[in-house]
Parts: C-alpha cells; structure tokens; sequence
C-alpha cells in the first residue's frame, strides 16, 4: 500500500489545529490490558508505545540477561511471519519498529502515518503474543546482543552509571545492568528465554500508549481488535512473587479495594507494601496504599552502602561518577524537587551551576531518572582534556578553570597523567561537586535561580515530548514507574518551591556519602589533531 | 524594490512593508481546508530573504538563520571560516558573549550552530515572547559581530571539545576519519589558534552579507510583526558579497579524483575501547543533484531501517554486529557511510567451529554490499520498502519545530527553494528502480574504507 500521497498531502495543507495533547481517560480492556491515549493533531501520525513489565527487575537470579535477550528475540518470527518480516511489513508502512529494555520495563514502539496505524497494531500485536523464538534465532541474537554490550561497556558514561547501581543495590535487583552481562547473555538459553517470556509478557502486564492523530474511542476500538483478542494464562507460569503493579493517581479505584485511599491525596507512598494478585477475581489492576505527602515524606531514605569503586578502562580521560539516594517514582512531590535539583545544577552548557563553577568544561551533569523503586540521584563528570594549545594567551580563561579542577599547573602536557594523578584529578571534582551540594543544601536557591530552572526544565520537557514518540514514551514510563503524568508533573514542577529543594537535598544527598566510581584511563592515548 | 534608508520616517517604511507582506501572503499558497497559511518567501529591503511558516502551535518558536558560503580550499582559511562560524554569535560590539546562548538557556530555549562547506545555520527555538529579542540578538550578531578574542577563544574551546567528544566515541572516529579521506580535512588544533581578530573580521565581511543570507521561522508567531521586526532590525544590514557558485555535482570534490577506484583496503585505525568499527565511504550528489531523491531511496536500500539489506545480511543471517546501516547526511555535504560495529574478540559459531570476525571479513562483507547495488539487483519489493521508508523517515523528520524551520531555510538557502520541503515526498514516491541502479553506477564505485580495532 502506497503511504506517499496521505503523507504528502498532510505535509502540504500544514498545520490545522493547536498541538496541545488532550489527555484522555485511561481504559482497561477485558483482558487486562490498560490503555492510554493523547488527542494531538498536530501532525497526520500516530505513535503506537508499548510498555510491559517485563523488565530486569523480573529475572530470577538464573534468569539474569533475559528481559533483554527476550527483547531482542521476539521479533524474529511468529507462526505468520518469517524472520525480518516485522520488520520488513512495519517499514513498508513508513515506520520503525524499535525496543529497549529497562529495569522496570521492556518497551516497544513505532510511529506510522494515521491510515496505517490498524496494521501497524495488528504486526505489534503478533510479535507480542506470538513470539516463536527458533532457536537458531536465538544463537544468532546471541552474538549481536555481545556485539551490543561490548559498545555499551565502551562507553564511559554507561560504564559510570552502571557501576553506580551495582555499587548502590549489589543484592537488589537494580544492582545488574538491564542489558545483563555477557557472561549471563553466554548463559541464557532458548527455554529460560521462552519461561520469562510465558510468565511476564501478559496483557495484565502491559501498557499500550497511542498518542497522535487519533480520538479516545479510535484508540481504544484499535486497540481491542489488536490486543483485545490477546487471554491471558489461567495460572502463573512460576512460584516467583508477583510483582508490585500500581495504578496512576487518576486511575479509578475499584469499589472493593482493600484499601481505600484517603480523600484529597495525590502521592502514593514511598515504598507500598506488596501485593499478591487474586487469580480469581476479576482481571483488574490492584490499587497499593495511598498516603499523604506529608507521611511519604517521613518514610526512612534508602540507606546506600557508602562505597569508593575504582577500574581501569580503556579511555581518553578519567571520568567520576557520585550516586546519591534519591526517592521512587511515586514519591512524585520530592521526585519533582529531584528533578529541579538536577536542573538548577545543569551542566553541559545549559545554564546552571556547574556551568559557572570549576567543573565547567568537565562534562559535568547531572542525571535523575526516576525508578519504580530504588532511584539514584548521579552527577557524572569527565577530567578535562588537557590540550598542548592551553599555553598560550589565547586560552587563558579556561586553562585557568582546568588548572583549579585537575590542581595541574598550566603548563602540564598531557604525558603526566600516572593512575595516581588521575585519582588526585578526580578526587578534586568530587570535592567541588559536593561543595556546591553542600551549599545548595545550607541556603535555599534565589527566586530568580528558582524561575530559571523551572523553566529551563519544562522547556526541556516539552522539548522532549515535542513528537508523538517522545510524549508515548513519558507517558508509558509514568504508567510502569508509578510517577507523574508528563502534564501533572510540569504543574507539580511549577508548584515546586526553594524550601523543597533543600528538603531533598539535606535529606537526600548530603545524608549519606553515597557511592563514587572513578574511571582512570587504563592508557593515556593522544587526542584528535594530534 | 528599493527601499528607503534608515533616514526615512519608520512609519512610511512599516506601512510599505506591511503592504508588501499582506502582497506576499496572499499571492503565497494556503489550503482551501485550514486557515493556516502555508510557508511563504519574503525577500527583505535589505535583500535577505525571509521564509515564514506561522503554525498554531504553543507558545514556541524556531528561527534558523542560513548563511551561504562556499567551501574553503586553503587549510589556513577554513580554520577562519570554521571560527567565524563558531564565533559568530558570541558577542559583538554592543554585548557581551553568549548573549544568545544566555537567552535561550535561561528561557528554556535551545541553539545550535551547524557550519558545512555550504553554509552555516544557527536555529534557536525560544519561547515565542522571546521572538522580539531573539530576532534583535541575531540581528546585531550579524551586522556587528566583532570576533574579540574572548569570543574566538569561546570558539575554539567548544570545537575542540566538540571533536574530543566525537573521537572519544568510536562510532564517529571512524565516521570522521572515513569522510575526511573522501574531502578535504577538518582544519587543526594549530591552525584555530593562529585566526586573529582581524582574519576573522575580514572574511566575515567578505562572506556574511544579505545576498547569502536567509532566515526560516516556525512556529506560534505573527508573520506581519516578525517581517517588521528583521526589516527593522536589518535595515542597515548593507554588506555587499560576491554570489556563492553552485553546489557542487557530488559531495566529494577533488578528492574524487584522487580515489576513482574500488576499495581494496581499509586504512586501519585505533579503537577508543574494545569495540571495533568498519566503515566504508562512497561518493554522493550533493542536494542540489537531480540524483538526490533516488540516492536518498539508494540509501535506504542499503541501510535504512531493520529490513534493509546491511541489517538484514549482517544481523539477521550472520549475527554480526550490533550497529549496523548506512548515513546519508546530505545536510553537511557528506558521503554516504555504511557502518558496522562488532566485537572483534568475541567467538562466534561458524559452521563447525568457534571463530574470531576477522575484520577482513567485515571489509569484504561491506563490499559485497556495495557491489550489490553496481549489479542490478534489486527487487520491486525492496524498492517499494526504501521508499515508503524514506518517505516515512521525512514525515517524522517534520515533527519538531527546529527541524521544521531548518529544512525550510536549508533547501532555500541551497538555491533548491523552500517549495522542496513540501515536493521531497512526492519525489521520493515518483523513484523508479531504474534511477536506484544508475545512481548506484554513479556514485558507488568510488570508495574509501577505515577500520578501528581495539589494541591488543
């Protein structure tokens, strides 16, 4: 089927309509399967998110790697189409089926013009539910999904933050790196893939996220053909617990609920007790406790093992990364705080203290994504490259930056860079880094500080929403960590106030010590240019 | 139109001005359906031309500024252009650096600068209250830019960082160093810091000037008031260029000439880590070729998308490789670059055996790709896909108001007219796969390789 003569139509007449997505009311079809929708006619597509709890935090300890090997796999083919023909029918529609898998979740999605989003749906739905895993697939994935974490590992920034998380949670779950390591990917076979596949790919445990060009009754009529038709196992698949499912805030409560949420709150508790999932009720999702802020605020932090983790990794320059507490998806109010933290810190060149003080030029910023239960707070930040042109005049300015961070005279070379001089290098970022954690901790930030970041962040929100995918992908990670809807979460950023910020920050950051990992250059290697 | 000078009462020049907007729009295109006007030309008193696209969209605007440029032969030279580039928008005479990038930072707003052997393209995006200032800021920039050597030291830091961050990523190592054997090389660290004030002020006013200078904007706003606005503001905007010459046929220039043949070996380079790359270069029309639609479908053919023939080939039948496909950048004047990530220690199963990817075998696998396409082969089929791909790619590419503004200045700035923005699709859907097979004969057989291992 031709896709040009809609597509270049739409793009021709232009816009006709306000681009404000309209937030409609989440349904929950017959068989488990929640939905959501956003009404936004800015554009003729629609993109199709498919978010299911089926993340790394679901493996059994003899099951490490396989939410992403299974990830990987479920495409290959089903009892309708080869191998390379999802693929192959989603492109011929103008889309691109992609996937990634987090701890939380693994994720599906593709955007494809209006007249093809039925089809679109129909091809997801059979690579969901109908996954064969051949197993000469599954070896051949094997070596790709290798060739995968050897990039990943090479990346320094990855490497920081997974390291962080193993440090911060070594016996927990948020402990392994979603990818799983190779030795586990080495492991994984085809029945251990093909057991996590049967017990966590259920509609009870999926999200289907349509936002575009399209009305909450077409939403929900496309997906009840699609996923509708979708039954889910009459028993568990395992004896492993069953995972902790919250509903959203604005989710309706059942009538029966085991426990009613009190009126007038808006945040689910910090860390909700667990519960097991009736197999003879009604399919339905269960409410968890609902609490006032005020007692989601007084539950314990996290206590983090206070840990110094240092490798040597082929690199061009040292990096350091801190992870700190930080609250749960669901603790919306400091998650808010969190955020702005991160923003009134900026880095990168987006306006902020980091910017302005020693760690300029250091790569520096910091990182919070919120999980569904254990969050790490992270400021990453990269030793200067120390280039020859830092002699002269020209210069002068930000050689006399690097010279105060890395504590190098400005006239070091770039041949004096031992293990131990990067261990001083990185140990004098850390301090500054918690110097300004600490001063952002005694006094409150300035109004105008205050204003700037929140703006500077709900523009970058809005930024990131700006397409279908990118408001799809918000959505659904809200749905399955438990957090804020991106529009609750720009008003509750706006509400957000100085004496939040320095409650999070003295009660988060400076509480504990955290973990550091420091990544020294396993050989100091010449830069580009030279 | 001659318009008067600054002399002349404002309001006698507003009122012409409107006239001559309310002119344009009506004589622009609109569909019968909206009453949103379609994007429309305005050619300023001062010459430079404005394109506008005026959406119902919140609160947000995108302006890109184009500046034409041709490419710089001399090394010492394109080292002043590159800085001049750079530094173009870090103050001037009345304001101190980063006055932009302070307005679009502390307002939430965006900016980027893109400088290409063609052309060089700031985009900001900024809340739509802030389109008065961030139109006065670029304005002045460029009238008045003045290249102190805070603002060229400013420059200079930011592309050095800029190239370590890309040569610290193995990926776009590679990717530099395979472009650069097909065109001439970036300029380096040494020639930067020897640009003075002085160089720069002289080929800025050699170079920047109305004739060559378009500015697209997107977005929420009032197309009278922002004509008004840069009318106002570049009204003395007087600098006299010579006219840029045509892009050239292909991307690659004189290097071509020097690298007419098919690629028997690939320059070995170090990996940042312990992944290894190939890629493998070609030559490219530049988007002014009648071949650009057809090549961008070739593109697809080749490594557009998971059915494509690289992902298919590589991932699917041999379970090699992770990243894997092929870039066509015809924005920054690139080749065209078929890529393969692998991990060079890993053994694999090869009939009987466990065995290393040599990178040889990359090498030969990434050619017999090319040489696919010199062959005649190519079904109905997969045409049918690379193009409803391609067209796919580019109604997605529309979704932002950055790219939106930036397509539009960038086809018009390149002589092509904003109009290809909205005719690309239809011209991608008219490629036949007789033009696939020529474009392949044209440009494909001129090849240059890199491969990056990691040290042993």
């Amino acid at each position: 089927m031709g896709i040009a003569a809609p597509l270049w139509t739409a793009l021709l007449t232009g816009m006709t309509v306000p681009t404000q997505a309209q937030e409609n009311a989440p349904v929950t079809l017959a068989n488990g399967l929640r939905v959501l929708s956003r009404e936004r006619r800015a554009t003729p597509l629609v993109a199709i998110d498919l978010w299911v709890r089926a993340g790394a935090r679901e493996e059994a300890p003899d099951e490490a790697g396989s939410a992403h090997f299974l990830e990987h796999t479920l495409f290959k083919s089903t009892p309708t189409r080869r191998a390379g023909q999802a693929d192959w029918d989603i492109e011929n529609l103008g889309g691109t089926l992609n996937a990634s898998t987090g701890p939380d979740y693994a994720h599906f999605y593709v955007t494809v013009a209006t007249p093809n989003v039925s089809r679109a749906l129909s091809i997801l739905a059979d690579v969901i539910q109908n996954a064969l895993l051949p197993d000469a697939q599954v070896e051949r994935e094997r070596s790709v999904i290798l060739d995968e974490l050897a990039e990943h590992v090479a990346d320094p920034a990855a490497r920081v933050v997974d390291l962080l998380y193993a440090g911060a949670f070594p016996s927990r779950l948020y402990g392994r790196s979603p990818g799983g390591s190779p030795d586990a990917i080495r492991l994984r076979g085809r029945d251990t893939l093909a057991a996590f596949y049967r017990r966590t790919y259920q509609p009870t445990r999926c999200t289907l996220v349509l936002v575009g060009d399209l009305s909450a009754a077409q939403a929900r009529q496309w997906a009840q053909e699609t996923f509708g038709v979708w039954q889910p196992p009459a028993r568990p698949q395992s004896n492993l617990p069953q995972p902790r499912i919250s509903t959203r805030p604005d989710a309706p409560v059942p009538a029966d609920a085991m426990v009613p949420a009190p009126s007038g709150t808006t945040d689910a508790v910090e860390n909700p007790k667990p519960k097991t999932q009736n197999q003879d009720s009604p399919v339905r999702h269960q409410p968890v406790y609902a609490a006032t802020p005020e007692a989601a605020v007084a539950a314990p932090v996290p206590l983090l093992p206070a840990q110094h983790i240092t490798l040597a990794v082929p690199a061009s320059r040292p990096a350091l990364g801190v992870g700190l507490p930080a609250p749960p998806a669901s603790a919306v109010r400091m998650t808010a705080a969190a955020m702005l933290v991160g923003e009134i810190l900026g880095g990168l060149g987006r306006g902020g203290r980091l910017d302005v003080s020693a760690l300029a030029h250091t790569d520096a910023q910091a990182r919070f994504t919120p999980r569904h239960d254990d969050s790490l707070w992270i400021v990453t930040a990269s030793v200067p490259r120390d280039s020859s042109g830092d002699r002269t005049n020209n210069t002068g300015t930000a050689s006399k930056r690097r010279a105060l961070v890395t504590g190098q005279a400005e006239s070091n070379t770039a041949a004096d860079t031992t293990q131990h001089t990067q261990e001083e290098q990185t140990r004098r970022l850390e301090a500054v880094l918690r110097n300004i954690l600490a001063r952002l901790g005694s006094s409150p930030p300035a109004p105008l500080e205050m204003q700037s970041a929140q703006r500077r962040l709900m523009a970058r929100m809005d930024a990131e929403t700006e397409t279908n995918e990118g408001l799809a992908a918000a959505v659904g990670y809200a749905d399955i960590t438990g957090g804020d809807t991106p529009q609750a979460l720009r008003q509750r950023i706006q509400q957000t106030t100085p004496a939040d910020v320095r409650q999070f920050v003295t009660r988060y950051l400076l509480s504990q010590t955290g973990v550091t990992v420091i990544l020294q250059t396993a050989a100091a290697g010449a830069g580009p240019g030279q | 139109m001659n318009m008067p000078t600054l002399n002349f009462p404002a309001r006698f020049c507003n009122t012409l001005l409107f006239l001559f907007v309310m002119a344009g729009a009506a004589m622009g295109r609109t569909d019968a359906q909206t009453a949103i006007p379609l994007p429309y030309s305005v050619r300023l008193p001062d010459g430079a031309r404005l394109i506008l696209r005026p959406e119902a969209i919140t609160g947000r605007v995108s302006i890109s500024l184009f500046v034409r440029i041709e490419p710089d032969a001399a090394p010492s030279l394109k080292a002043v252009g590159e800085l001049v580039a750079r530094a173009l928008f870090y103050g001037n005479r009345d304001r101190t650096a980063n006055g932009i990038i302070t307005l679009a930072t502390q307002t939430g707003g965006s900016y980027d600068v893109l400088h290409t052997p063609d052309y060089v393209a700031v985009t900001v995006v900024a809340p739509s209250s802030q389109l008065p200032e961030v139109a006065h800021l670029l304005s002045d920039c460029l009238k008045n830019a003045d290249f102190a050597p805070i603002a060229l030291d400013h420059a200079r830091t930011e592309i050095v960082e800029e190239r370590t961050r890309r040569y610290d990523d193995g990926l776009m190592r590679g990717y530099d160093a395979v472009c650069e054997t097909l065109r001439p090389p970036a300029s380096s660290e040494d020639a930067l810091r020897r640009v003075t004030q002085a160089q720069a002020q002289d080929y800025f006013r050699r170079r920047y000037g109305p004739a060559r200078t378009v500015i697209a904007v997107a977005g929420s706003f009032d197309a009278a008031r922002v004509t008004t606005l840069f009318a106002a503001f570049l009204a003395d905007y007087t600098r006299h260029t010579s006219p840029v010459a045509a892009a050239q046929a292909n991307q690659t220039g004189e290097a071509v000439a020097n690298a007419k043949q098919a690629l028997t070996a690939y320059r070995v380079l170090a990996a940042p880590s312990t992944s290894a790359y190939a890629l493998a270069a070609t030559d490219a029309p530049a988007v002014t070729h009648p071949d650009y639609p057809a090549f961008v479908v070739l593109q697809n053919v080749l490594g557009g998308g998971h059915a494509c023939r690289l992902f298919q080939q590589a991932r699917e039948e041999r379970g090699v490789g992770y990243k894997v496909g092929a870039l066509y950048q015809a924005d920054r004047a690139d080749p065209l670059v078929a890529y393969l990530q692998w991990d060079a220690t890993l053994k694999r199963n090869a009939a009987d055996r466990q065995t290393r990817t040599d990178a040889k075998d990359i090498q030969l696998f990434l050619n017999s790709q090319l040489d696919g396409l010199l062959q005649n082969s190519l079904s109905e089929e997969e045409l049918t896909r690379a193009r409803n791909f391609a067209i796919g790619v580019e109604a997605r590419r529309h979704e932002r108001v950055r790219d939106r503004s930036f397509l539009l200045g960038w086809y018009e700035a390149m002589g092509l007219g904003y109009v290809f923005d909205a005719d690309l699709p239809k011209r991608l859907a008219a490629v036949t796969r007789d033009d696939v097979l020529r474009v392949a004969k044209t440009y494909l057989a001129t090849r240059a390789g890199v491969v990056l291992l990691p040290s042993r």
